[in-house]
């Protein structure tokens, strides 16, 4: 196997709050290889956006963040905020839901790729920047892109701008793209336009990719392997087929029954009753015990450990041992 | 005149037979005015809503689908005259909804309700819950007592708790706020609830829990829905029929199974081809027509079929005259000069033309890569 791009190792993430601290991502730990899409899952309000915000440390300033982050050889979360600078936009890149906000609105879009461009390499002259960003934007399938690279983010559709976005963040060829909810403001014929793109451009590039989405769609369609989060925390990790086919924890299994089918082949929908709970003041044990069809007295003890099920498989579930029995029985 | 005949007229409803609508729709009109300069002069209008003919049968869920832009919530309002429409005609029942005075259309209102999508947006920040649900009944007269006792019975029946009415809005989470919506919207029994994406904001967890519980009323209160949503698996599993828009006209209305299995419009396809299974092995064999371009703005809509400029398969003929919607048969309605048949791919419809498309599937994709600029 090759040696991981990007290693998190006991990652926990604190907001501090008039009522207490909310603990937004817990006990995290996991790696992205190089090349490979990894997807995060989960509801909103489950961490997974956090996470990625905490490892490019972006986060605000009442945040409390412990462990450690190892990306290609670096110390992310004790690098001087200078390096991380330098890190930001040429080895790791992002790209956000809203283009809009995440655009500078008085600059052209072909002068901040050029921005992203120089700020990373200043050898680089102004006149081949300008020539390169108009390659990008043809790249990712922006029309006439040496009009359009002259033009402000408001002349660009939303499409047209998720793509520009993308231009940007793969400007300096990453080795791994954090895409965080990329496509969730788009319509769903714009959304396959861009998936398309991001696709073409990570298979090109040989970029990992990190894709954080609710839509386990999506996930299907594009990820090599999935992580599930629930609460703060980390459910359940495995390939793409591990965690559609096989899954060994009764949250994944529970979202996916819950979500509908476009080709209708579910009958009904089973929603997963209750709500998520509070992050201030979680319930003891299993975060998702209250909501859980299998859940019994031993899940409000110890919050269970990840537990390995397979060839990069592992779960986090009280009961794993019997849940295929009990899966069997209510089925 | 009657239905059939009328059907015959307009050439849209052959084949639904005897079977009278609840709120029948003709040519639904919805301009906005577009101001510039200093005087704020009429300078142009947006056609959000140009001609819709539909019809919503009794205990019938009629799905609306459509991107953003395609006018599908103006055509909700609208009909409900909660924004006034520029031309066209509703019919509930036997009654003129859009002739109606003033004062007829609060009465019509308890059988017309509308459940809107933002749960933060459309509940009063400042009522508690039970003022929320009970206003309906005390604007059309109920008692407060009495009134206080069917907000109790509301709240039990959308999965609240009656003493839930003495709390306001911000202590709901999303999909108990949606509850709350629905239970202000059945407070005077309606016959008839336009549904405005009320799941699109909620996780899916959460959105399948109101899902059933739309499910459960509809049938307890015997309503009619029309359930307009982007998301066309959700449309799914709620509708019995689906008419899809596009840039504020109908392209398609068929039953739920004949719209999702053999749909005829080109547009349709593509958007069912568009959409992502929870399945990686189906979106492995799946092969993905990407429509190219995004959706027009309805200021200034393309000639013709409005489609045209983004359909793989248009001919000359579609950029210049404007396709009706007309029945294909068993009910099926579809405005496009050249329908594709029952089980006929837009892929073949391609091959046959001799053209090309984009097309996405697994297998595809690394050849099809460009090469990065260095």
């Amino acid at each position: 196997m090759n040696e991981p791009l990007l290693t998190v190792t006991n990652l926990n993430v604190g907001f501090g709050t008039k009522s207490g601290i909310v603990q937004a991502a817990t006990d995290i730990n996991f790696e992205i290889r190089p090349g490979e899409v990894l997807a995060v899952v989960g509801e909103s309000g489950s961490g997974k956006s956090v996470t990625a915000l905490a490892l490019m440390r972006l986060h605000p300033d009442n945040t409390i963040i412990t462990g450690d982050v190892q990306f290609n050889g670096l110390d992310l979360l004790n690098l001087n905020d200078r390096d991380m600078r330098a890190i930001r936009g040429s080895d790791v890149a992002m790209i956000f839901q809203d283009p809009m906000t995440a655009m500078n609105p008085v600059f052209s879009v072909g002068a901040q790729i050029v921005e992203t461009i120089r700020v990373h390499d200043s050898a680089v002259s102004k006149q081949d920047a300008w020539s390169r960003s108009v390659d990008l934007l043809q790249l990712v399938g922006v029309p006439e892109p040496k009009r359009r690279a002259s033009q402000y983010p408001h002349e660009y559709s939303g499409g047209m701008r998720q793509r520009a976005m993308i231009a940007m963040a793969i400007a300096n060829e990453p080795k791994l793209l954090i895409a965080d909810e990329p496509t969730t403001a788009l319509d769903v014929t714009v959304q396959a336009q861009v998936m398309e793109v991001l696709h073409e451009v990570q298979a090109e590039t040989g970029s990992a990719m990190m894709l954080i989405t609710h839509d386990l769609g999506l996930v299907a369609g594009s990820a090599d392997r999935v992580q599930v989060m629930y609460a703060s925390r980390l459910m359940e990790t495995g390939t793409i087929d591990q965690i559609f086919y096989e899954s060994r924890n009764p949250y994944t299994m529970a979202l996916l029954d819950s979500t509908p089918d476009v080709d209708g082949l579910k009958e009904n929908l089973e929603p997963i009753p209750g709500n998520p709970p509070s992050l201030l003041n979680p319930p003891s044990g299993c975060a998702f015990r209250p909501r859980c069809s299998f859940a019994a007295d031993v899940c409000a003890g110890e919050v269970p450990k990840r537990i390995p099920v397979g060839d990069d498989h592992d779960s986090r579930c009280a009961r794993i041992d019997e849940l295929a029995v009990l899966v069997g029985e209510t089925s | 005149m009657t239905v059939s005949e009328q059907a015959l007229d307009t050439g849209a409803l052959d084949g639904i037979g005897a079977r009278e609508p609840i709120l029948k729709i003709r040519g639904l009109v919805k301009e906005f005015p577009i101001m510039a300069g200093v005087f704020r002069r009429q300078v142009g209008a947006v056609q959000a809503v140009s001609g819709v003919d539909l019809d919503l049968f009794a205990h019938e869920t009629l799905g609306v689908v459509g991107e953003s832009g395609c006018g599908k919530s103006t055509l909700g309002r609208s009909m409900l005259r909660l924004i006034e429409p520029t031309a066209g005609s509703v019919t509930f029942g036997t009654e003129d909804v859009i002739g109606a005075s003033k004062s007829r259309l609060r009465e019509l209102r308890r059988d017309l309700q509308m459940v809107f999508q933002d749960p933060y947006a459309s509940l009063n920040p400042r009522l508690p819950i039970r003022d929320i649900v009970g206003e309906p009944m005390v604007i059309h007269g109920v008692s407060k007592t009495e009134a206080r006792e069917r907000v109790g019975e509301l709240l039990k029946r959308v999965g609240l708790l009656p003493e839930h009415g003495n709390r306001y809005p911000h202590e709901f989470s999303g999909g108990q706020r949606q509850r709350i919506g629905i239970a202000r919207s059945l407070a005077l029994r309606p016959k008839v609830i336009v549904l405005d994406e009320p799941v699109s904001a909620l996780d899916v967890s959460i959105q399948a829990q109101v899902l059933n519980l739309l499910d459960e009323i509809q049938d307890e209160y015997e309503l009619s829905f029309i359930f307009i949503a982007h998301d066309l698996s959700v449309v799914r599993h709620t509708s019995d029929r689906v008419a899809v828009m596009y840039l504020g006209r109908i392209a398609e209305v068929a039953e739920k199974d004949v719209l999702y299995t053999s749909p005829a419009h080109p547009y349709t396809q593509s958007l069912l081809s568009a959409v992502p299974v929870a399945d990686p092995r189906r979106e492995r064999s799946r092969q993905r027509i990407i429509l190219q371009g995004d959706v027009p703005s309805p200021a200034n809509p393309p000639s013709g079929c409005r489609f045209h400029p983004r359909c793989p398969v248009a001919q000359d003929k579609c950029k210049t005259d404007t396709p009706e919607l007309q029945d294909i048969g068993g009910g099926h309605q579809v405005s496009c000069h050249f329908p594709l048949q029952t089980g006929e791919t837009l892929l073949e419809r391609l091959n046959e033309l001799g053209r090309e498309a984009v097309i996405s599937s697994k297998t595809s994709s690394d050849s099809s890569a460009s090469d990065l600029p260095s």
